[in-house]
């Protein structure tokens, strides 16, 4: 229960008490006051039934009061969890306040209205609620004096206070009436309380569904990033591997083949030429498996920076080929989106495979130049060059990237010049300096 | 953990059961040891016929001294409630009751009988009456329909006085009068009334009267028979009658020119007819008092003159006893109550401790086959009169209001007569206000 309304329906029980008490006062006293002015028989005369016996009606009244507070702090130590148990509490409080209402001579029946509000704290199961609230509002309709009074046999209480004079008569109704209308206020209050509170129980309700569902998208996107990241982790460790095994073996294999090329010299030209045509079977393997691996590496610019991702590339070629690759760096270098990143990395990629394949080169000079708009990429190497430069898949997929990122790229070869590709990509300003 | 929360204030409530319960098997268990049951009996000294009664509450000690004999072993016990006098113990009760601190039997003045039936402060005794088998056909039939309310048994009559008229006879012959009791109209009442009525003294105004105590109710009820009409709300006289009621009354009032009739009047000789009851006879009637009051002219009695339309009625006298609804020994209470208006023994000493008759129809006739009451010196008072009275004797109807209404329309009577309105608007003004009244 929230604090405000516990408050509320605390004032209001006491509230009641004190009408319960006041009225009950007030029979007890008019009595004696009635027998001290020797009006006893025009008393008994006027009011159509016996009444009470005055010290029963404080008595019982409060006696009455009591257990109903008692059921009181019984259903709020259930709190709402026990709803039979609290129905069957309520039904007895029903009675009690009959019996009480009984002793006040049904000259109040704000009594059933605090019990509804009871109802509405402490029963959660809507039918059994319900059941309740009709119960008490049964009571409330049928606990009034006129329809009461064609079957029981009771004096009104008007009887009580018509003894006296009308100035006294006065403000002892208006007591009765102020009091039961601060009644009536304070249920409405109650209910004002109420409905914040269940609205309030709303909004916060649904808060927590957004946040939830926020939450469940961000797991979502953690889990697809976690996936992505083992997958690339696996991608590397199988690059790794087939480096380490297969290129260590096609490497002593070739070195032992060299070897042996030195040995067969003059031992027969036949074992020379079959030598030297497994030793280059061996090194177009390992040129082989070292493109495999840095295609299957090259997902790690998606974990680093593009230039770490270049210097990598490159220790890699540098550490496996008998090539010499330089890495120029000109200029302040600007993150660069990712398409970028990857075209970048893609078409060194591309070049170095080309001229490891092609070239037979010594030297390959990859120069990056940053400028204010653009980057140029530069691969150069010393090899064989071309006559014409003939674009086959790669080069085409190196254009189509570079076109769709607004940039350009040029391919300048002759024989015994070597072979160079430029590339220019304009830089996005402005949405580079984010993340 | 919240078992245990649930738990404590439910230990409370059982602990609290627990201890009421032992309490009242306890309060039970010394409560049933003092195995005596005392019941409670309010009392009023005085009488509604008005007649001094020595010694008023002998009878009731006698009653409670036979009944507590009778129920020796059961230890029933009898506290009397007295001091009151009657004019105050309409009040005096009224208080009790409201205090809730009535006693448990208790004598019920006429005028409060319909009221203590109605709001039901008087138990219904059908069922006691069944359960102790009293035989009320041994009953004064009208003594037991003034204990009557809708039909039921509310309280029992202990005793009975009968009313009548008194007349001088030596006055009346001295007139050289003669009553004719086979012809015992309003209108020989009346002529006989005029004759009497004499100024001496030559003073414009009489000295001599016709008759003292007479008023509407004696005129009513020996001319019409019901002046209610209760179910339907309205006046159940009948008009004509009403008239030749209010035109004998206004006729009969003229007679004494406005003269009030002092007390004592008659008992100096110089009224010829009185109201009278058999309280005063046995009073009055008797020595030593005849000797003060009545000794000095020879009279009788003789029952009330009858209207045109009616026949000769009389009010009959009654004490009435109840039982309170909240009282906590009914079975004793009612024993009581069967036995102080049923039993033989004690019906006989109604004649001997009190100016009533017994209610009880055996020892009335045993007190007239022993001779008794004739021993008495109640001559006049022979067997078939006493008989014919209560046999023709009325009680007064028995609702709620009637005390108040009775009241209105004494007083709108008197104003009729007084200021001789016209009596066709009269008798449709008592209507109304009658109507008026019971709604």
């Amino acid at each position: 229960m929230e604090k405000s309304l516990g408050f509320v329906y605390n004032t209001i029980l006491l509230l009641n008490l004190i009408i319960v008490a006041f009225l009950s006062i007030v029979i007890f006293q008019t009595t004696y006051l009635i027998c001290e002015a020797d009006q006893a028989w025009n008393f008994l005369e006027q009011a159509r039934y016996l009444p009470h016996v005055p010290w029963h009606v404080p008595f019982y009244t409060l006696t009455g009061f009591l257990l109903l507070i008692i059921s009181g702090i019984v259903k709020r130590k259930l709190n709402g969890k026990q709803d039979g148990l609290s129905f069957i509490l309520i039904v007895a409080d029903i009675l009690l306040s009959f019996f009480i209402a009984y002793n006040l001579n049904f000259s109040y029946k704000g009594l059933f209205l605090f019990l509804g509000l009871g109802a509405f704290l402490f029963i959660s199961n809507g039918p059994l609620r319900y059941l309740t609230i009709a119960l008490v509002m049964v009571s409330y309709i049928f606990s009034d004096y006129d329809i009461i009074s064609v079957r029981l046999n009771l004096v009104a209480l008007q009887d009580y206070i018509s003894f006296y004079g009308s100035n006294f008569q006065i403000p002892l109704y208006s007591i009765k009436s102020t009091l039961e209308s601060l009644n009536f206020i304070l249920v409405i209050l109650f209910f004002q309380f109420l409905i914040q509170s269940k609205v309030r129980e709303n909004k916060e309700f649904i808060r927590l569904n957004n946040e939830l569902s926020d939450k469940l998208y961000q797991l979502e996107i953690l889990q697809g990033e976690l996936e992505k990241s083992a997958r690339l982790k696996e991608r590397n460790r199988l690059a790794h591997e087939i480096h380490d095994i297969l290129g260590h073996s096609l490497t002593s294999i070739s070195t032992g083949l060299e070897a042996s090329l030195e040995l067969a010299k003059g031992r027969g030209k036949e074992l020379y030429t079959r030598l030297e045509k497994i030793k280059q079977v061996a090194n177009r393997g390992l040129t082989d498996i070292r493109r495999s691996v840095r295609e299957l590496k090259s997902d790690a610019i998606e974990r680093s920076s593009l230039l770490n991702a270049l210097n990598d590339l490159i220790n890699d070629a540098n550490a496996i080929g008998n090539q010499n690759i330089n890495f120029i760096i000109i200029g302040n270098d600007v993150p660069l989106d990712d398409d970028e990143e990857q075209t970048v990395y893609r078409i060194v990629q591309e070049s170095l495979t080309n001229s490891f394949r092609h070239s037979q080169s010594e030297n390959i000079n990859i120069t990056l130049t940053y400028s204010e708009s653009q980057l140029r990429v530069t691969i150069a190497d010393d090899g064989v060059g071309c006559q014409t430069v003939v674009k086959h898949f790669g080069l085409e997929h190196i254009e189509e990237r570079i076109a769709f990122l607004g940039g350009k790229v040029i391919f300048v070869s002759a024989p015994g010049e070597g072979f160079n590709t430029i590339a220019t990509i304009p830089i996005r300003k402005g949405v580079t300096q984010d993340d | 953990m919240s078992k245990k929360r649930i738990n404590r204030p439910l230990k409370i409530i059982l602990l609290i059961f627990i201890v009421a319960l032992i309490v009242a098997v306890a309060l039970y268990i010394t409560n049933y040891r003092n195995k005596t049951i005392i019941i409670e009996l309010s009392l009023y000294s005085g009488n509604s016929w008005g007649v001094p009664q020595n010694f008023a509450y002998i009878i009731y000690d006698r009653a409670v001294e036979m009944f507590e004999e009778r129920y020796k072993e059961e230890g029933y016990r009898v506290k009397l409630r007295t001091g009151t006098m009657y004019k105050d113990y309409s009040e005096w009760f009224a208080q009790l009751v409201l205090k809730g601190k009535e006693s448990d039997l208790f004598l019920i003045l006429e005028e409060d009988f319909n009221t203590y039936a109605a709001i039901g402060l008087l138990t219904n005794l059908d069922k006691y009456i069944e359960q102790g088998k009293l035989d009320v056909s041994t009953f004064f039939p009208n003594a037991l329909e003034a204990g009557q309310y809708q039909g039921s048994q509310y309280s029992l009559p202990i005793g009975i006085v009968p009313s009548m008229m008194i007349v001088n006879n030596d006055l009346l012959r001295s007139f050289g009068l003669e009553i004719d009791l086979d012809n015992w109209t309003w209108e020989q009442f009346y002529e006989l009334c005029r004759a009497i009525t004499v100024d001496l003294d030559g003073d414009g105004l009489p000295d001599r009267f016709g008759v003292e105590g007479y008023d509407w109710h004696h005129a009513f009820y020996t001319n019409d028979t019901s002046l209610f009409d209760v179910d339907n709300l309205k006046a159940g006289f009948n008009k004509e009658r009403m008239e030749e009621l209010l035109i004998f009354l206004k006729k009969i009032n003229a007679l004494n020119r406005g003269v009030v009739i002092r007390e004592g009047a008659f008992e100096s000789g110089r009224v010829g007819f009185k109201t009278f009851n058999l309280s005063e006879f046995r009073v009055y009637g008797s020595y030593p008092y005849k000797v003060l009051r009545f000794n000095q002219f020879d009279w009788d009695v003789l029952p009330f003159p009858h209207g045109p339309q009616g026949e000769s009625k009389s009010k009959l006298f009654t004490v009435q006893m109840g039982m309170s609804s909240r009282s906590r020994h009914k079975d004793v209470a009612y024993k009581f109550l069967q036995f102080i208006s049923s039993d033989e023994q004690f019906q006989h000493q109604i004649w001997n401790l009190s100016n009533m008759l017994p209610v009880n129809l055996r020892v009335f006739d045993d007190l007239y086959t022993s001779g008794v009451i004739l021993e008495d010196g109640l001559k006049p008072l022979s067997r078939p009169f006493i008989e014919d009275i209560i046999a023709n004797s009325y009680i007064d109807p028995n609702f709620k209001k009637f005390p108040i209404i009775d009241r209105y329309i004494t007083q709108q009577i008197y104003t009729i007569i007084a200021q001789d309105q016209d009596i066709p608007t009269s008798v449709l003004n008592l209507q109304e206000l009658i109507a008026e009244q019971l709604q």
